[in-house]
């Protein structure tokens, strides 16, 4: 068994709801991410007037970042090293400064040729549940207890 | 659904790859990376922690090769819309990253297609691109998508 297991496949079944699992992030942490990204500081992901002057609201979370709060919330979950496929599709703008739901809901289970797979499907959204900034699928591969 | 789509676009772009990189994945870039999503898993954020795990050092998350595609890719030329914005994005992890590692990058267009919904016309523009490490060894597998509207 990994050193770092959190979740075994055994203790997942199909149907099983994960979550929300809550999330924020500061203009402090965007500025850094966009830092590491080239994107350096004041752009549209964090500056006011930058986000005005490309049409938004305010500033927004980049779309890779946000991918990066899923995947962490994932690790969370399930432990690090687990994740096989991660595909988001980016529904609206994730703000900056408010409180980010993650849910994961399973939706297919399988052991074949030696790997114990689970497939998720994902949701991030605001306080209106039914209306996601993000919607995707992870497939996860876990080990077993046996 | 999906169809083929209608406006010009340089179709000579397929079946051609382009290279980029390479790319260091210090652990300076780990630690920024990971305090600024709040990943705070020890084997993330500790190289010790991730020694004892089995890894060579403090490993990357695993949509860290993401931030390495960086708007290096071929502008497609397409003629339709103004604004675009990352409409997608699909990461497929096969190896770990460590702190340490130096990547390339091999990315090709993918796929061009129109959807048409309540908000009207908007054209996917799709990359694929694959991470290797310094051992020629396939460590991820990126695709992202990018919109582009009316």
């Amino acid at each position: 068994m990994p050193a770092t297991a959190k979740l075994y496949f055994e203790d997942t079944e199909l149907g099983d709801e994960i979550g929300p699992i809550i999330l924020s992030v500061t203009d402090e942490q965007v500025i850094d991410f966009c830092s590491l990204w080239g994107n350096p500081h004041p752009n549209r992901f964090t500056d006011q007037a930058e986000a005005e002057r490309v049409g938004l609201d305010a500033p927004i979370v980049p779309g890779i970042m946000s991918m990066a709060l899923v995947s962490r919330a994932l690790t969370d979950w399930a432990g690090p090293g687990v994740v096989s496929d991660l595909d988001l599709v980016f529904r609206g703008s994730v703000p900056h400064n408010q409180p980010l739901h993650v849910a994961f809901q399973i939706s297919d289970t399988s052991q074949q040729d030696g790997l114990n797979q689970v497939q998720c499907d994902i949701t991030m959204t605001g306080p209106v549940p039914d209306r996601p900034y993000i919607i995707g699928t992870a497939l996860l591969t876990l080990p077993s207890r046996e | 659904m999906p169809t083929a789509i209608d406006y010009e676009y340089d179709h000579s772009l397929y079946g051609v790859e382009h290279e980029s990189g390479p790319f260091d994945v210090t652990p300076e870039i780990i630690a920024t990376y990971t305090r600024s999503v709040g990943e705070d898993n020890p084997i993330f954020t500790d190289a010790d922690a991730a020694r004892a795990a089995g890894y060579g050092n403090v490993v990357a998350p695993p949509t860290m090769c993401a931030l390495f595609e960086r708007g290096e890719l071929p502008d497609i030329k397409l003629q339709f819309g103004r604004r675009q914005f990352h409409g997608g994005q699909r990461v497929e992890p096969r190896a770990p990253v460590v702190a340490g590692d130096r990547l390339t990058a091999s990315s090709h267009l993918k796929d061009v297609y129109t959807k048409t919904g309540r908000s009207g016309t908007m054209v996917h523009v799709v990359w694929e691109t694959t991470f290797r490490n310094q051992d020629g060894t396939v460590v991820a597998e990126v695709q992202r998508s990018q919109v582009v509207r009316e």
